[in-house]
């Protein structure tokens, strides 16, 4: 070996050395980037001995990032149900305040039963509708709130598609990067990197399945199979409602032409915040909605006014709360969609707004005046039948829609209350499961990034040892210089 | 360069970030609980078991609401119950007049005043009222029920006494001429054309402005009863009679034999009346003693539930505040530790 050669070496260990030292200050560099993999650089010895940086590689773990994938989406799913059930708990309160519909029915009965022992006190009476209208708003608010939910779940679907869109097209620019460069042999690492990102955040969107391919290529498909790139980026679809009310649907969302969610399909996906969302916005706000519109038929029907007359030939007619579509009574066990947000006291019965509160004893809130409808014939003020009747008629079993998901026959306050019990085990099941998967999801997190992180105080012993080398080869290349300078003296 | 014991930088401190934040959300549930002694979040605690504690909630609301509405009813009684009393003072001190009256022990004016001033007593008494309600007026509380029989104008049971006395005998009561009226004519009248007076349908439409209809109360949660006695009552009736005969038909210018005929009906209607008195008074009576121990029974149920909601919704102040110290040591720990590995790094052992 002469020493060219070995200046030739050395040259090249500093060479190497320099892009080594380049590659550690990019994993420094990077040091707190979760989506940053470590980068190493592979150094081969070339036929001379000396040394070449044969290519920068990062430390990948598909199987890691797979579960990561998998564990965040199904956190996801799981966290915006519970964000969605949290406000519709709102309509309910603590067990402690008057907010429910539950707790209303309940001081509607009170103020009945005070109303029942000083009937001739229309003040007291008055307390009756107060208590009614309390009911009412509690009905038109969760009605309000349960609306509000799916149409915001409806435009954060909105959101979420388009998300996925622009996700998928940063997606095919980078697989298409990495296709061209592997062919070409260029550094590749970032652009990995950069696409191992982008799958991160669209597994927050939807449930995805990563293929490998040759080349670097990848193709991703959601949980349940639909192809959401392959090559190219498939069009995801949705059609925003302006304004979801409680009786209409909201729309599906379409991948690749196939419908993934908001529609019965073999193909709906299972996990990914859209899955949580059209969960929220077509399963679980509308049957609160049709508990809600159960109670308020519920209502209606309990303080309906039946013929009074000696041979009834009229029909029952709403009483103290009417909706739109009164003074008919709805057909029993049969839920109509949105009555809660139409419920209200009747104005016949309303002192503020020129009714009367002694209606209530008397009866005859539907049509005042009418004989057929009054129970208190002959006009006694103390006259409590009737008050009677309608505390009896809150206890009374009554049949409800099994499609609200609670029991089929019971009373109105038993209802409400079975309504709360749906509500909060829903939410306890949902908050538990979004715990457990949150933690799933961290540690698949923790797993990635211990895995695949940069740590800074290797990265820190590597650069020592570069130092040296490079210290090492700086030294070799003076000693050569030295020598060959001695070698040229003596030759003069 | 990669070992089995690789761990990254960022996942050292994402750790420690984490279980900080874990705490933290921890500390303030168990703040919360000690402030207020029940669960940070009842709905997400019990679940599915929240309907129980609404539906013992609405329970409770319903019976304290009776029980609110049980004391007034009771007040009601016990104004009843004093009314009846007076009344059967009244009545008994009537009686024992014309039983004197009969052995002529008594003066005709003593009888006269004797009925008028039990007609007084009876007509206050009946219209007793408590809270702007009239007690015996039925389900018509808002009506007084009964006129002043001495008033003016002449009140209508007045007037209807001096007409049927007027058709019997063609004179007015006031008439001298009454003396010549025969016991057995008048013994006719009475237990004809007088009698009817008391009856339906001139009851009601002459004498009581009560509705039949007795006010009716829910007592317990099931149980729905009568709480009042209305001046229709035939106990009632038969005392007007009885005081009307005297005070009415011109008593004081009979001749003795008639005046005697018409204390022997007195007597026996006022003997009638105070048996009956009797009976309305403990009808009243235990309907009272139905309303308080439905109130007891009440109160045993409301501490009964406000158990069983406080087992459900409360929760353990020994528990949470160990609980609570637990957190802050181990938050301690965790922000000691964030601190001790920002330390622990190569970077402050290198020397150039």
């Amino acid at each position: 070996m002469t020493l060219t050669q070995s200046t030739n070496n050395a040259l090249s260990s500093l060479s190497a050395v320099s892009e080594q030292i380049s590659v550690v200050s990019q994993n420094i560099a990077r040091v707190n980037d979760a989506n940053a993999t470590r980068k190493v650089a592979s150094v081969v010895t070339t036929a001379g001995g000396g040394v070449t940086i044969a290519g920068i590689s990062r430390t990948a773990n598909k199987l890691l990032l797979d579960t990561y994938l998998n564990a965040n989406a199904g956190s996801q799913t799981q966290t915006v149900i519970n964000t969605a059930l949290d406000q519709l708990q709102n309509t309910v309160g603590d067990t402690d305040s008057d907010t429910s519909p539950a707790a209303l029915i309940s001081k509607l009965n009170t103020t009945l039963q005070s109303y029942s022992a000083t009937p001739q006190n229309s003040a007291v009476g008055a307390t009756v509708v107060t208590a009614a209208q309390e009911l009412a708003d509690s009905l038109n608010t969760a009605t309000a709130t349960v609306t509000s939910v799916r149409n915001q779940a409806d435009s954060d679907i909105a959101a979420s598609v388009s998300d996925i869109n622009s996700l998928l097209s940063q997606f095919q620019d980078l697989n298409q990067q990495i296709v061209s460069a592997s062919n070409s042999g260029r550094d590749i690492t970032d652009a990995l990197d950069a696409r191992d990102a982008v799958l991160k955040s669209l597994s927050s969107e939807v449930g995805i399945r990563a293929v490998s391919r040759d080349n670097g290529d990848m193709a991703i498909y959601t949980d349940s199979g639909v192809t959401l790139f392959d090559k190219t980026a498939r069009k995801v679809t949705f059609q925003q409602s302006s304004n979801l009310s409680a009786n209409s649907v909201g729309s599906p969302v379409y991948a690749d032409g196939v419908p993934i969610a908001g529609t019965p399909h073999m193909m709906s996906i299972s996990t990914g915040k859209l899955a949580g969302l059209v969960e929220v916005r077509d399963s679980i706000a509308p049957t609160y909605q049709s508990q809600l519109d159960e109670m308020a038929r519920g209502l209606v029907e309990a303080f309906a006014e039946t013929d009074q007359s000696a041979t009834p030939t009229l029909p029952a007619v709403a009483g103290l709360f009417t909706y739109g579509g009164g003074p008919s009574i709805p057909t029993s066990a049969t839920v109509i969609p949105g009555l809660a947000g139409s419920i209200k006291v009747n104005a016949n019965v309303d002192p503020a707004q020129g009714g009367n509160a002694e209606l209530i004893r008397d009866g005859g809130i539907s049509n005042p005046g009418n004989p057929a409808y009054t129970y208190n014939t002959s006009g006694g003020a103390s006259y409590t039948d009737r008050i009677q009747q309608l505390i009896s008629n809150i206890g009374v079993a009554r049949s409800f829609d099994p499609s609200s998901q609670l029991q089929q026959t019971a009373s109105i306050s038993n209802y409400s209350k079975s309504s709360v019990s749906w509500l909060e085990a829903m939410r306890q099941s949902s908050s538990n499961e979004a715990q457990s998967r949150q933690t799933t999801a961290d540690r698949a997190a923790t797993s990635l990034s211990q895995d695949t992180g940069v740590n800074l105080d290797e990265e820190m012993t590597n650069l020592l040892s570069l130092e040296r080398t490079f210290q090492a080869s700086s030294r070799l290349i003076n000693t050569v210089d030295s020598m060959i300078s001695t070698l040229l003296q003596a030759a003069s | 360069m990669i070992t089995s014991s690789f761990i990254s930088s960022a996942s050292i401190s994402d750790e420690t970030r984490r279980s900080i934040a874990r705490l933290q959300s921890q500390l303030v549930d168990a703040q919360k609980e000690i402030s207020t002694g029940r669960h940070a979040d009842v709905g997400i605690t019990l679940g599915a078991t929240t309907g129980v504690t609404v539906s013992m909630r609405q329970d409770m609301d319903q019976i304290q609401a009776i029980k609110g509405s049980n004391n007034l009813v009771l007040n009601r009684l016990t104004a009843s119950q004093s009314a009846l009393d007076t009344l059967s003072k009244s009545t008994s001190s009537f009686l024992s007049s014309l039983i004197s009256a009969q052995t002529a022990a008594t003066s005709q004016d003593t009888l006269i005043q004797s009925a008028k001033a039990g007609m007084q007593t009876m007509q206050d008494q009946l219209n007793a009222s408590l809270d702007g309600q009239y007690l015996f007026s039925g389900i018509n509380s808002d009506v007084q029920p009964m006129d002043d029989y001495f008033g003016t104008p002449p009140s209508a049971g007045a007037q209807a006494v001096a007409a049927a006395f007027t058709a019997k005998f063609g004179m007015s009561p006031d008439d001298p001429a009454v003396a010549n009226i025969l016991p057995d004519d008048m013994t006719d009248f009475l237990n004809n054309e007088f009698s009817d007076l008391f009856s339906d349908p001139s009851w009601s439409s002459t004498w009581s402005a009560a509705s039949d209809k007795t006010v009716s109360s829910r007592v317990s949660r099931s149980q729905i009863v009568s709480t009042s006695v209305t001046a229709n009552d035939g106990t009632f009736r038969d005392m007007t009679e009885a005081f009307a005969m005297i005070s009415g038909l011109g008593f004081a210018n009979l001749n003795s034999g008639t005046q005697q005929a018409i204390i022997s009906k007195a007597r026996d209607l006022t003997a009638n009346v105070t048996g009956s008195l009797t009976q309305v008074q403990s009808g009243l009576g235990v309907t009272q003693q139905r309303v308080s121990d439905a109130n007891d029974q009440i109160d045993s149920q409301v501490d009964f539930l406000t158990k069983s909601i406080d087992n459900l919704e409360l929760i353990d102040p020994a528990a949470v505040t160990t609980q609570l110290t637990q957190i802050s040591t181990a938050l301690q720990a965790a922000y000691s530790l964030t601190n001790q590995l920002n330390n622990l790094s190569i970077i402050d052992f290198l020397s150039n």
